[in-house]
């Protein structure tokens, strides 16, 4: 029994036809300990799935259909306050805006200690011990003067460590991660990035990380999991995803992503035409069909559906034009 | 390569030259320091920056938030008025001009901004915008408006069709093409492009920065390109300066610059850079 | 300049809204904002052809017919003098209606024109605009309405000066305010790279974005003024008897309230309905997000 399970999610907003479809049907899982990272553009509906694991889709949007199990059971009807304790205990969530996510009249440290003080009951004089803990653990120097400190007068890079000491004070087996490093300097990410592995690995603690940025997932996640127009397309294990994918959205996005190595040999990318499409175009079939080059007479009638294309590695593609050379690729690194 | 383009390295080849540029901005003192009459520095946001630019090249301009790379960028056209240094189009420095030859100096050095939903009047179709910026600078080809806006949306491989639309109705890959068609209109020599695809998601972006490298070929068009992230420079610019607190810390071609780093700052950026590639982590799984 | 065109990428742009003909967006109004408009177009109208509609003319006097309740022959009643109530109700709603109109729109361009200037120079424009905007803003309306009535003496002038004197600096700071925002996005900074002149960039770039929340907000206006008018009329210090307006038939009607209860109280909703259809199309454009401009 996998730690979180999302089964045929559906979330809709409502339009003037009718409800548009965000996240169209999405299986998940992640396993205990594990990091699975969530990829796609704008509209695919990667931050929706990460936030409907704890019921929080902004309005007017709504969860339609489907089924999210965390450790066996459901969390889609839930009470109020079990909800509640889910989210104090079991899961926690970071975001992308670190000086948004914290109330910027209150200092850091109160911030950190009321979530003790709430979720763990601990009395003052504790809170306040852990939470300076806490804050050692995130990697802030000087924590008993960085406790009194008030948001804006610390960098976006501290604010996101105590956004994540607060997300993890009370330990919790499973971590959304949204867009957790896109509004940070580079030096910045990679300092978090190596903080949550950190984190991952003492406390084996799950993460669902959401992200636009290849090099992000590519450095953090056990798993890769290509999400567009609403539907995943394709997931595996990084390695394979990164260099066997399957699915032509996944190789062509992979081909977008800009590289360091293009430095002095200035090679033209085969763009991919066209763009990601809008919440309120019906594509009939294959949702990626009409920008894919191997686009097939029948793609316009296909399911969604993800298709098992190799060990742990489903692809929603059953044209897969690249299966011949991947096999070899997978033979000859087999054979090494 | 086009044919308008001098040699590298020449006189004739050099478009831009900046020279020592400050910005300085006031720092706003609190009660209780003015009550303590303490003097405190300005802070310069750009600090005796220097570079060149030659026709037709690609420059990139590498730096985190508060590098000052879009405080400088906004200097060179005078968007925000420089404290010290020159700035020469052609050997002619644009600090010194005003009114008439202000124009015609920013004329040729145009601006694409990052957001490309702030980026264009929402209440312009996207044909009268392109029009408007031949009309107001006499371009040759203006009068007749269809063709005029034909070319440029073909410039920026764009559909005639998109002419008669509002931006609202445009997504934000196609409009930074019509911000790049609305620079273009007005003839410039360099493109001043900031942070201009950062917004845009990774395949546009990269029909984006092929469209950059296509212009270059066609017009001879020269490019700065700012952006913060070191690789989408490396898909684009020849050379490259990284920028860190106002100053430029390292200048030079972008391979040998990311092959053999010498500033301490950029050798950080690249360690720091997380590669799309599982197999070159430097986070320990 | 020899370009080769490389091929198109975007020939067919996917996913561009389609353009809707009119009637199609009409049909995407709000419920809300089409019984307002239903509401004001059939008032409007109404007012509008008065002299055509009305059975009666406003001050024809039918002697043998005073103060008879509603009828087949008198729609809303009589008055004392054996006046027609709805015939005088439509001519009412006509002055109201036009007297309103003038006073909130014609001053509008210039409060919006002041008030982008401020926003857009800041400096010494700003101050002064700004300040006498305050000034005006903190003094009590009324009083001032008043005061200019006072002044001028009775009748309409008072309200037509009045009016605009005061709602100017409202207008000017909406539009100062709008200003203040545009002037920073990258359109607007835009201008100032292609080298457009600041005529330019104010009239044919910023004016259009400012004024849309100017416009929403007049609907509210519209609607003030109406009741502005309407009760200086009840009090006695805009429009004089005998001509007909609104709430003069309603002040000379208050006498009869409990015996010809129709004289003061069906004009009265008629003037209701007014505001509320109006009150109706504003709100429901401004929730919208129309007032900033989408479609």
């Amino acid at each position: 029994m996998s730690l979180l399970e999302i089964e045929a999610l559906r979330v809709e907003f409502p339009g003037e036809d009718g409800p548009l479809g965000a996240v169209k049907g999405v299986d998940l899982a992640v396993e205990a300990g594990e990091v699975v990272g969530l990829v796609g553009e704008s509209g695919s509906g990667k931050s929706l799935t990460c936030r409907a694991v704890m019921r929080m889709i902004p309005e007017p949007g709504q969860i339609a259909g489907g089924s999210v199990r965390f450790d066996g059971s459901d969390v889609l009807g839930l009470s109020t306050s079990k909800l509640r304790d889910l989210r104090a205990h079991s899961i926690g969530m970071i975001y992308q805006n670190p000086f948004g996510s914290l109330n910027p009249t209150l200092r850091v440290g109160a911030q950190i200690a009321e979530t003790l003080k709430v979720n763990r009951g601990m009395a003052k004089k504790a809170a306040q011990a852990e939470s300076l803990a806490l804050l050692e653990r995130v990697g802030i120097e000087d924590p008993e003067h960085r406790y009194r400190a008030y948001p804006h007068e610390l960098s976006g890079g501290m604010c996101q460590r105590v956004m994540i000491a607060i997300a993890t004070a009370s330990s919790p087996r499973l971590m959304l991660a949204d867009e957790p490093t896109t509004a940070l300097d580079v030096t910045t990410q990679a300092q978090i990035l190596k903080l949550l592995g950190q984190m991952r690995a003492e406390e084996g603690m799950a993460m669902l990380l959401v992200s636009h940025d290849f090099g992000v997932i590519a450095q953090a996640c056990d798993r890769v999991a290509v999400m567009y127009g609403g539907h995943i397309v394709e997931t595996g294990p990084v390695e394979t995803i990164y260099h066997e994918p399957e699915h032509p959205y996944t190789k062509a996005l992979l081909n977008s992503v800009p590289e360091l190595d293009s430095a002095g040999n200035v090679q033209r990318r085969a763009a991919l035409g066209g763009h990601p499409p809008e919440l309120s175009d019906v594509i009939p079939g294959c949702v990626f069909a009409p920008r894919c080059e191997h686009a097939r007479p029948g793609c316009e009638s296909i399911s969604m559906k993800l298709e098992k294309v190799g060990p742990a590695h489903d692809s929603a593609c059953p044209v897969r034009p690249y299966a011949a050379e991947n096999s070899k690729a997978n033979t000859e690194r087999v054979e090494a | 390569m086009s044919d308008a383009i001098p040699a590298p390295g020449t006189q004739k080849a050099r478009l831009l030259e900046v020279e020592n540029l400050v910005k300085e901005f006031g720092v706003r003192r609190g009660l209780a320091e003015v009550v303590a009459r303490k003097k405190l520095d300005p802070h310069r946001a750009v600090d005796d920056v220097s570079f060149t630019l030659d026709r037709g090249e690609i420059l990139g301009i590498a730096g985190g938030s508060g590098s000052g790379k879009t405080t400088m960028a906004r200097c060179l056209i005078r968007l925000i008025e420089p404290d010290g240094g020159a700035i020469e189009v052609d050997g002619i420095n644009i600090r010194d001009h005003k009114g008439a030859e202000l124009r015609e100096l920013r004329r040729r050095m145009q601006m694409v901004f990052q957001d490309p939903y702030a980026s264009l009047n929402p209440r312009m179709t996207v044909g009268a915008a392109l029009h408007e910026a031949g009309k107001v600078h006499n371009r040759p080809g203006s009068e007749d408006e269809d063709a005029f806006v034909s070319r440029l949306l073909g410039l920026v491989q764009l559909s005639d069709r998109l002419a008669s639309r509002k931006p609202g109705e445009l997504s934000g890959g196609q409009r930074q093409r019509v911000s790049i068609a609305r620079a273009l209109a007005v003839d410039p020599e360099m493109i001043i492009a900031d942070e201009a695809v950062s917004a845009l998601d990774v395949s546009v972006q990269a029909q984006l920065l092929n469209l950059f490298l296509d212009l270059r070929e066609e017009i001879g068009v020269a490019i700065l390109f700012i952006s913060h992230q070191l690789a989408v420079i490396a898909e684009v610019a020849d050379r490259i300066a990284v920028m860190q607190h106002g100053r430029i810390v390292e200048t030079g071609p972008t391979k040998e610059v990311f092959a053999h780093p010498k500033d301490e700052y950029t050798q950080a950026l690249l360690r720091a850079h997380p590669h799309p590639d599982p197999r070159q982590r430097f986070v320990a799984s | 300049m020899s370009a080769t065109p490389a091929t198109p990428i975007e020939v067919a742009p996917a996913a561009a809204r389609p353009k809707r003909s009119v009637l199609g967006r009409i049909k995407r109004w709000p419920t809300s904002v089409k019984v307002g408009v239903g509401i004001v177009g059939v008032l409007a109208l109404a007012a509008l052809f008065a002299p055509l509609i009305a059975p009666y003319g406003p001050n024809e006097l039918d002697p043998f017919s005073l103060l008879s309740s509603p009828s087949s022959q008198h729609l809303f009643g009589t008055d004392d003098t054996g006046r027609d109530v709805f015939s005088r109700t439509l001519y009412g709603l006509r002055l109201d209606i036009g007297l309103v109109l003038l006073v909130t729109y014609v001053p509008l361009p210039f409060a919006v024109l002041a008030g982008a200037l401020a926003g857009y120079f800041g400096g010494w424009v700003d101050m002064i605009v700004s300040r006498l905007a305050d000034i005006m803003i903190s003094f009590p309306f009324i009083v001032l309405a008043i005061a200019f009535v006072a002044i001028v003496g009775p009748g309409v002038k008072g309200f037509l000066i009045a009016v605009p004197i005061a709602a100017w600096a409202l207008y000017a700071r909406l539009a100062r305010t709008e200003m203040l925002v545009i002037r920073e996005q990258p359109f607007m900074m835009a201008t100032t790279a292609l080298g457009y002149s600041k005529t330019r960039a104010i009239v044919k770039h910023g004016l259009p974005n400012v004024i849309r929340p100017c416009l929403v907000y007049t609907t509210i206006d519209l609607v003030g003024n109406l009741i502005l008018l309407s009760g200086l009329s009840y009090l006695g210090f805009g429009v004089q008897p005998p001509t007909a307006e609104l709430g003069g038939i309603i002040a000379e009607g208050q006498g009869y309230l409990l015996n010809a209860w129709w004289i003061a109280t069906l004009p009265g909703l008629v003037l209701v309905l007014f505001g509320v259809g109006v009150g109706l199309i504003g709100e429901g454009f401004s929730d919208r997000g129309l007032s900033r401009g989408e479609p």
